[in-house]
């Protein structure tokens, strides 16, 4: 019975969603406020009648209800409460519910929050997310219904579980960190469509969106940065990103969302590229329908596996809609869109934005050509090409370190035009840095991209210190402050430019990560028991293997003790081989599972896979890796979750 | 049991109703003055901010007197012509 | 005065005109720059392999990657004596078979009739691959990153 109400609150919200909209077409016709009112209420209500179905889904995830084929295919009844509640977006039908339920809770707050100040915007910022809910719950009441019934001709008494890949618990939180940034993107377009359609180009509007976008942003940022920790903790390849088609989408919207969140700024400060930017979050909130899709639909393996997946024509549909009434306004509208000033010097703030800018999007285009290569090459050629790692690299870090050199410039160019002396005094200090870093690295010996990227690295951190010590210098000044003092209340009364400048110090020092990886090594070794193995200025010794039973799985641990070369003991780590579901009689559903361990400092981490295991000779089939500067990605993480957290915390009224 | 499931959904059904159209029953239909009070107001807090992040910019050094002059002027007037419109609105 | 007004502006104008024409062709080379990198791949590393069917093997010149794809034929996988991390089997695709020499870790799941991926060079009859990549196992239908990046059935 549930399962039908939550089939029926679905269908009524999909219903209502079209009354909202009527609703709203009445309004903006008569101009009688009390539509306006009532197609709040309705827009309440399909977000209300959404978020009740999600819960009604989840009691039944709860409650193991098999009749539910969602239920049976991603849960069982040894999978742990917490990851029946997480079964939610382990699926396709489930995770486009909760797309919507997502957006619902968004659609939400921005009805409540502006539900006693009306704007011009309003009722077409409603409409555009109403809109895009239609679609969402058209997918979840026509083409994949979560409440759909099994489809067995016997009772089913269990459940298929949840892989055990996603029995973890940065899984259970990755996937709706992204979704909250690739849902939230949606807010930032809404309204800048109500600005195109209602023609308002000021610097209110912008001002009100860039916080929607970078909450999304932040979800965006963390979904990705927590994906890569989980596939280095838990997949065993010894990396965390492999720019796989998956990831990609991921990427892709978070690099125009990127350059979205830099170029509106200028369009407040100077009324300069709004063109661009409507470009841009159209853009955004494209990709990041282009990357539920992907994900969603598996298009990615091959052009023909499209053809199967019901989903594919009903989102490429959707986007080409959205494309072409996008691409129509923008056109439409382009005399309005006219820039009140235009660039005046190359060394300018405008154009150091400008050209950040477009290195973000040719990243963008990138890291989509490599993408749908392969699908476009099978389309045109009928050859199957896969595009892996190399290329991405190849092509991405050559522009990945101008951007990082632009990360320092940018915010040390004057507005408008940078004078010599701003030039020479901006600028020296860094240079000095950078070059000093450079010398060093040479005489160390290195040669590869880090050779470049540490210099860029020193250069960019110096000259973001300088901005602080210079905005210090001017409190200190101006108001007679202590340092400290200054520093606080520089970063407070400014905290969404300061705060901006803190997630450069993170995505600086995710660069030392990502050079770390120039310097990898890695090894693959099979050890018997009390042998040894040396590799990379290590001595590995394998102490034992302890098989251990249980509950779900059957482990087998080996105890490996790492030494340095001055016979000291390092660590001891102890990689593991499991195998889930080692009772079932039939072999083919047991699945083996390799658990890694890490030892990681701050310099390096050792990392250890056991991929197999031979109990009669007791061998160790072993797979080493050192990873030298990991650390600083995931510390670089933190930091940029940290600046966008004090970019977006709210000023105190009145200051 | 079974009977409740079909009250259950024509509840739903009856409250989403009335819920949406019992605004149209209400006597105003023309948009509130405070409303639109309360936009001037955002639009000026706005401005008054953009005022505080030129004067910051040009302290430290990133923009030039001219262009701190007549940015700020072109504010100052954005501001008064909205705070003339607010004394209009009351 | 207005002479000097005259001339700024000009100034204006033309560093205007210098930006686009810089915007324009910084992004005309980054265009260049992946379409060079899509046809002159790394020759030791490269990051475009061909998929290719196991009819079409025999014509792809012995240095070039490939990747091929099919299950593995019952009992022929052979594990190295020497050294547990090499291991010969065969690679069936329908009809066709090919001989396969791997040096790694194996994964998990490769076992008789799994569903494999292979990337390598093809000589002298023998596929030597160093990547050897198996479908998830039919239990869950996970959104997993092995599963969505190759699709077997469809070869």
């Amino acid at each position: 019975m549930i399962p039908v109400l939550g089939s029926v609150s679905l269908s009524l919200a999909l219903g209502i969603s079209a009354v909202s909209i009527l609703l709203f077409s009445l309004f903006l016709r008569q101009q009688d406020y009390r539509y306006f009112l009532a197609g709040w209420r309705a827009s309440v209500a399909v977000s209300a009648l959404s978020i009740l179905a999600t819960f009604l889904l989840l009691n039944e995830l709860l409650a193991s209800n098999f009749d539910i084929s969602y239920v049976a295919h991603y849960t069982s009844l040894e999978t742990p409460t917490f990851y029946k509640f997480t079964a939610l977006w382990a699926g396709q039908s489930g995770s486009l519910l909760f797309w919507q339920f997502v957006l619902s809770v968004y659609a939400l707050i921005v009805l409540f929050q502006y539900k006693n100040s009306y704007t011009k915007l309003m009722p077409w910022v409603i409409m555009v997310v109403v809109f895009v809910q239609v679609f969402f719950l058209i997918l979840v009441n026509f083409v994949e219904n979560p409440f759909a019934p099994t489809e067995a001709d016997f009772v089913v008494a269990n459940g298929n579980g949840l892989n055990p890949l996603l029995q973890n618990l940065t899984m259970a939180i990755h996937p709706p960190t992204l979704y909250l940034g690739y849902v939230g993107f949606t807010i930032p377009f809404a309204f800048a469509i109500a600005a195109l359609i209602t023609k308002d180009t000021g610097s209110v509007w912008i001002r009100s969106i860039r916080r929607w976008t970078l909450i999304a942003w932040l979800f965006q940022s963390a979904g990705i940065i927590l994906g890569g920790w989980w596939a280095y903790q838990e997949l065993g390849w010894g990396g965390y990103w492999a720019w796989d088609p998956v990831e990609n989408a991921s990427f892709m919207p978070w690099l125009t969302g990127t350059a979205f969140l830099h170029s509106i700024i200028i369009q407040e400060k100077k009324g300069m590229l709004k063109t661009w930017n409507m470009i841009l979050i159209l853009l955004t909130f494209t990709l990041c329908i282009f990357g539920t899709f992907l994900t969603r639909s598996g298009v990615m393996s091959s052009v023909h596996s499209f053809a199967v997946s019901n989903l594919g024509p009903v989102f490429l549909g959707f986007i080409a809609l959205i494309l072409l009434v996008c691409i129509y306004l923008i056109v439409d509208r382009f005399p309005i869109l006219k820039s009140e000033k235009r660039i005046e010097s190359f060394t300018s703030r405008e154009s150091g934005f400008l050209f950040n800018n477009v290195i973000f999007v040719v990243i963008c285009f990138a890291v989509f050509w490599g993408t749908i290569f392969p699908v476009l090459s099978e389309a045109v050629r009928g050859e199957k090409i896969t595009v892996g790692a190399p290329f991405f690299n190849q092509v991405n870090v050559p522009i990945g370190l101008m951007l990082l050199f632009l990360t320092g410039v940018g915010p040390m160019l004057v507005w408008r035009r940078t004078s010599n002396e701003a030039f020479i005094r901006n600028f020296s200090l860094p240079t000095l840095t950078g070059l000093l870093v450079f010398i060093a690295c040479f005489f160390m010996g290195i040669r590869n991209a880090t050779l470049i990227s540490f210099p860029l690295v020193g250069f960019v951190m110096v000259a973001i210190l300088t901005e602080f010590q210079r905005g210090i210098k001017s409190r200190i000044t101006r108001f007679n402050e202590s340092f400290l003092n200054a520093l606080t209340t520089l970063i407070s009364k400014n905290r969404s430019r300061y705060g901006g400048y803190i997630v450069h110090i993170g995505i600086v020092l995710m660069f030392v990560g990502f050079s770390g990886k120039a310097f990898d090594q890695e090894s693959e070794f099979a050890l018997k028991q009390g042998d040894t193995q040396e590799f990379n200025g290590y001595k590995f010794e394998l102490v034992s293997i302890i098989p251990q039973e249980r509950p779900n799985h059957m482990a087998w641990i080996a105890g490996l003790n790492v030494w340095n070369m001055q016979h000291q003991l390092v660590t001891t780590l102890f990689p593991e081989k499991r195998v889930y579901f080692h009772r079932d009689p039939n072999p083919d559903k047991r699945q083996p599972h390799s658990e890694l361990d890490i030892y990681g400092t701050v310099n390096k981490d050792i990392y250890s896979i056991f991929s197999g295991v031979d109990m009669e000779q007791r061998i160790a089939y072993l797979k080493i890796m050192i990873n030298p500067l990991v650390w600083w990605v995931w510390f670089g993480g933190y930091i940029l979750v940290f600046g966008t957290v004090i970019s977006l915390w709210p000023a105190r009224e009145g200051s | 049991m079974n009977l409740i499931f079909p009250f259950a959904i024509i509840f739903l059904l009856g409250w989403s109703v009335w819920y949406i159209i019992s605004p149209l029953f209400d006597g105003t239909n023309t948009i509130p003055v405070q409303i639109s009070r309360d936009e001037l107001e955002r639009k000026k807090v706005v401005l008054m901010r953009q005022v505080k992040e030129l004067e910051m910019d040009h302290h430290i050094g990133n923009l030039s007197d001219e262009d701190f002059e007549s940015g700020r002027n072109s504010l100052k007037n954005e501001i008064s012509d909205i705070m003339a419109e607010l004394r209009n609105k009351s | 005065m207005a002479g000097s007004g005259c001339f700024l502006k000009r100034t204006i104008k033309m560093n205007q005109k210098k930006v686009t024409i810089t915007v324009i062709s910084l992004t005309f080379l980054a265009f260049a720059w992946i379409g060079w990198v899509t046809l002159n791949p790394d020759q030791e590393n490269p990051g475009m392999v061909r998929f290719l069917s196991l009819t079409d093997i025999h014509t792809v010149d012995q240095s070039e990657r490939i990747r091929l794809g099919g299950l593995v034929s019952p009992g022929t996988i052979q594990i190295s004596q020497q050294n547990q991390l090499e291991c010969d089997f065969h690679l069936k695709q329908g009809e066709h078979t090919v001989a396969v020499h791997f040096t790694g870790t194996r994964p998990d799941l490769f076992k008789d009739q799994a569903e494999v991926i292979v990337e390598g060079t093809f000589a002298n009859g023998v596929f030597t691959a160093d990547q050897l990549q198996t479908k998830c196992a039919s239990r869950y239908e996970g959104d997993l990153r092995d599963e969505s990046s190759y699709n077997v059935e469809s070869i």
